[in-house]
């Protein structure tokens, strides 16, 4: 009996084979076993056939009839009730809300140009504190849109009036505060779902904010 | 980042077509603009990749509907940072897998409170222990609702890195990123999720 009859290979270790993650010299010595052992390579040719079959499953399964009607009356605005906790984000809102319409919605009423410089980090920003990955994931599909729009205004800001400016920028100063808040009690409680709907709920107004600023630019 | 992903095989093959993602970005305008008509749309063309993704992760038809609920409410949510640059099913697809996790740390910390941590340890073991009984002919992969209740009666953590890496076609490091669990941890896991799937197979 050689080396290589001497002891099966595990399955573990004919897992890693198969998803190539063997060195090469060791994909070599499994390779080797296998042209010598039958119980092997049959155990191989099974795990194969395992990993194939999972990856043939069908794309696709209906869900049950009556989500959708289910999922509409989820999506249409209702009341919301809050616990005590969630007030202080709440006020934040509030300010936001304050802040878009004394300031933007009078722009847009003026009809004048403005200017916004990208979104400077604020320093709160910046402290270090983990987010969940789903926050992650909400912060990175806000983050293009902002970025797209942040670097349209600051490109064209010679041609914005500064003192709707300096409105913007405030109202962008208290949504970027709101945001924080969020992240960070996020960090405390990553699967509140309130807490995230606030945190995507903030990244709505300042993308819908910078829209309505990019709207105000002459056109080009 | 997320963001970075690589698209997995099941992502893409849901890619529409131009012609298709012509008609995607049109009814995703819309629905941005609040048109629930459009949404509807872009959610029954979408809703069974979601459903088939979740029931797999859950393994339960019960927790499956409710997560695709959320997947799409959070989708109707979050639809203005939705630029179009990727698929909506892509796009979808991330959410389903990031609601999923988020779900499930919710839920352990409500058990934490109520049982031991070794618990759900052995919960997992006597799982194990009912699949590793007989061994018998091949995997008979014509029968592929089989493998689907195979795949449900795994333990949770064993059961969504297989769907993640088997089903899916994510990478460890990839898994990891969505999962936060270490890749020495969800390589023992689908080690351990494989070879229970082909004892309860091979019954």
């Amino acid at each position: 009996m050689t080396n290589h009859e001497q002891h099966h290979i595990d399955l573990d270790r004919l897992g890693d084979s198969i998803d190539g993650r063997l060195s090469a010299e060791e994909q070599r010595e499994v390779e080797m076993h296998l042209a010598i052992c039958e119980a092997c390579a049959a155990r191989r040719d099974r795990l194969e056939t395992l990993v194939g079959a999972a990856r043939a499953l069908p794309d696709e399964i209906e869900p049950p009839a009556g989500a959708w009607d289910d999922l509409r009356e989820r999506i249409a605005p209702r009341p919301i009730t809050l616990s005590a906790r969630h007030w202080s984000l709440l006020a934040a809102a509030a300010v936001i809300l304050i802040a878009l319409s004394s300031g933007v919605t009078a722009l847009l009423l003026r009809r004048q140009a403005m200017v916004v410089r990208p979104p400077a980090p604020l320093g709160v920003a910046n402290a270090a504190f983990i987010l969940p990955p789903v926050a992650r994931s909400i912060d990175a599909d806000y983050a293009g849109a902002i970025h797209e729009l942040s670097e349209t205004l600051a490109e064209r800001r010679t041609q914005l009036d500064p003192a709707t400016v300096a409105k913007v920028e405030a109202s962008l100063r208290v949504i970027d505060l709101a945001i924080d808040e969020a992240r960070r009690a996020l960090a405390a409680d990553p699967a509140d779902p309130t807490l995230l709907d606030l945190l995507a709920g903030n990244y709505e107004r300042k993308v819908e904010l910078l829209r309505r600023a990019n709207a105000l630019l002459p056109s080009t | 980042m997320l963001t970075d992903l690589a698209e997995p095989w099941t992502a893409i093959a849901a890619m529409p077509q131009p012609t298709d993602r012509d008609a995607e970005r049109a009814l995703v305008a819309r629905a941005q603009r609040g048109d629930v008509a459009a949404f509807e749309t872009l959610y029954r063309s979408n809703a069974p990749r979601v459903h088939a993704l979740a029931l797999r992760l859950t393994g339960d038809p019960r927790e499956a509907r409710e997560l695709t609920q959320d997947v799409f409410v959070h989708a109707w949510q979050r639809l203005t940072a939705f630029r179009g640059d990727a698929a909506l099913a892509s796009w979808l697809h991330r959410i389903t897998v990031n609601t999923m996790f988020m779900r499930l740390r919710s839920d352990r910390r409500r058990a934490a409170r109520i049982r031991t941590p070794s618990d759900s340890d052995e919960q997992d073991e006597a799982a194990a222990s009912d699949s590793q009984q007989g061994s018998v002919p091949a995997i008979d992969i014509a029968q592929a609702v089989d493998l689907e209740r195979a795949i449900a009666a795994l333990p949770p953590g064993a059961r969504q890195v297989f769907v993640l890496h088997d089903v899916v076609g994510y990478r460890h490091d990839e898994i990891a990123e969505l999962t936060g669990l270490a890749e020495g941890t969800l390589r023992a896991q689908l080690h351990r999720a494989r070879r229970l799937l082909m004892e309860a197979l091979e019954r």
